[in-house]
């Protein structure tokens, strides 16, 4: 499972970051993280990835510390950002090599988890071509493909819908829906409330640095829909 | 970078030359590198043909300049955008 | 250590595609035949091109020593632009991957900041290194053609603590991109910090002497034949080194 305690992290010389996000979520869950531009939703999740560190609390996955512990930590986590970061002059394949090597996972294991998530998300022969030719659609599908190879035990992705086309949007909400079942841990960062509704079973909501909704979707549906509560949030202003 | 055209046909270039030449290959060979790598990036640099005129005409600097500064300096840089 | 070594051999092979072992070796051997073809035909250059009608040279003057030109060539040529061409490549490199978020995807992964920082030195260090040491042979097989011999071992030696103060200027350079954002003035301090150390290796004082510079001093002395050699610089300037990476890692992980 999943622990963030009292995790702060502002930034230097302005008020903008996460104040005391406090959640846990257990296998199976996917949690959405829902906020405006700039409420701390990538604040946090560049903390539980270990992009940055952070000024207050810990993060524990399975009882390891990502203070303690990062590259234990960091070896059960698969992260997607929300712009996609690849080296331009490798082609797909090799990049996948690079990433297995880092995650130390041998290449007949590497072929075959390529086999199947190459399929599902029509890649065909593109993978060997160089990555600097693949258009944003396809540097997001290589990623997630990077991200999923080592099976994941928490898998974190910001705004994963922005670029992909409906298949992939398909492959990725089921594939979510998939590894949650087999035991992972879900976490993404959406602007779509509708897809949040039917997908996550978590929901966290975030207003200028503080949680103010951390709650299941079974509660907060009962209450009201996604957007209304969003909106009676943000009105506030 | 002397630009005095004139005092290079005085120097006594028989004496000269086979010591000279290999630096005037590996130079011709540099500027063709710069020009190869500019001409396949030349949609993607900005404002390339300052570029162009900057390989050509500063022996030796330029095309390095080109090659460690000017390559790198591309329109629309979605990096920076995002961050 | 495997994701040392795959991270490195990235770097090299990232560097490979973008010609960048052609091309600053071209520039090296470039520097490294020029410097001593001008001060063999100094005279003539002088005598003909126009601009020198007051300066005469005394045609008794010395004529220089293969060590004199040698030293000329790597510390008034490789250690001044090049020096400067060499930073400017690799701010290129570590800012790029700074701005580009590559760090931030390094940093996800299960790699210790320790192998990601070792991994720039080394990949860095080689690139650099590579190109220096080809110019710097074809300098002294020119050298040796136009002022007679020079025992190639010394020159070996002198390389290799050459590379020592490479191997230095790189770890500045990473340490300096971890406080400064942009690439221009990363490029801007580290050529300041380096030529400061370049200068300050002069003074004749223990002090300076064990300043990051001290083994360019060594390295120097190897050509010029000095026999009271100060060889524990070469222990401080690897404790500079780590210090820098150590600081770096320190610096990444508060950020």
């Amino acid at each position: 499972m999943l622990s963030i305690n009292n995790l702060t992290k502002l930034y230097k010389g302005s008020e903008k970051g996460i104040k005391n996000l406090t959640l846990d979520l257990v296998k199976g869950d996917i949690c959405a993280f829902i906020g405006m531009n700039g409420a701390g939703k990538t604040t946090s999740i560049k903390s539980i990835v270990g992009i940055h560190g952070f000024d207050q609390g810990d993060i524990e996955l399975d009882g390891v510390s990502i203070k303690k512990n990062p590259q234990e930590f960091k070896q059960m986590v698969g992260y997607s950002p929300d712009t996609p970061v690849l080296y331009g002059n490798m082609t797909g394949y090799s990049y996948l090599e690079l990433i297995g090597s880092i995650y130390q996972i041998d290449n007949a294991t590497i072929n075959e988890q390529l086999n199947t998530l190459l399929k599902k998300l029509n890649f065909g022969s593109a993978i060997h071509e160089l990555i600097s030719t693949y258009s944003h659609g396809m540097k997001q599908r290589l990623v997630l493909i990077s991200i999923l190879m080592h099976n994941p035990k928490l898998i974190i992705l910001d705004e994963p819908f922005v670029g992909l086309d409906p298949n992939a949007t398909y492959f990725l909400q089921e594939e979510m829906k998939k590894r949650a079942a087999e035991g992972s841990i879900v976490l993404y960062s959406t602007h779509v409330l509708e897809v949040a509704e039917k997908l996550c079973n978590k929901v966290v909501m975030i207003h200028n640095g503080e949680v103010v909704v951390n709650d299941t979707m079974i509660n907060l549906l009962s209450e009201s829909s996604l957007s209304e509560k969003f909106r009676s949030i943000t009105a506030h202003e | 970078m002397n630009t005095d055209m004139s005092a290079l046909l005085e120097i006594d270039w028989p004496q000269i030359l086979p010591f000279a030449l290999p630096i005037i290959f590996f130079n011709l060979l540099l500027i063709g590198v710069a020009l190869y790598d500019w001409y396949k990036r030349k949609v993607l640099i900005v404002s390339p043909y300052i570029w162009l005129v900057i390989i050509l005409l500063l022996q030796l600097l330029g095309p390095i300049l080109y090659l460690v500064i000017g390559r790198r300096m591309i329109r629309n840089d979605y990096s920076r955008e995002a961050s | 250590m495997t994701n040392f070594y795959t991270l490195t051999r990235t770097e090299l092979v990232e560097a490979a595609k973008e010609f960048k072992f052609i091309w600053l070796t071209l520039f090296f051997v470039i520097l490294g035949l020029t410097q001593p073809l001008i001060t063999k035909y100094m005279d003539v250059i002088l005598e003909n091109v126009g601009g020198a009608d007051g300066i005469t040279i005394d045609p008794n003057r010395p004529v220089p020593s293969s060590a004199e030109v040698l030293l000329s060539t790597i510390s008034g040529q490789f250690n001044q632009i090049g020096l400067i061409i060499l930073i400017i490549s690799l701010m290129g490199l570590i800012a790029a991957d700074r701005n580009s978020g590559m760090q931030d995807f390094i940093l996800t992964r299960p790699v210790s900041l320790r192998s990601y920082l070792v991994s720039k030195l080394a990949g860095h260090w080689i690139i650099s290194m590579f190109s220096i040491s080809i110019g710097a042979v074809v300098s002294y097989v020119y050298t040796i053609f136009l002022f007679g011999s020079f025992s190639f071992s010394n020159f070996v030696l002198f390389l290799l603590l050459y590379s020592l103060w490479i191997l230095f200027v790189v770890s500045l350079a990473i340490l300096i991109s971890t406080f400064v954002k942009s690439p221009i003035l990363i490029a801007v301090t580290t050529i300041a910090a380096s030529i400061f150390f370049i200068l300050i290796k002069g003074f004749n004082h223990l002090l300076f002497q064990l300043s990051p510079g001290g083994i360019l001093n060594l390295a120097e002395n190897q050509l010029l034949s000095v026999h009271d050699l100060n060889y524990f610089s070469i222990a401080t300037c690897l404790a500079f080194i780590s210090l820098n990476l150590s600081w770096a890692s320190r610096n990444l992980k508060k950020a």
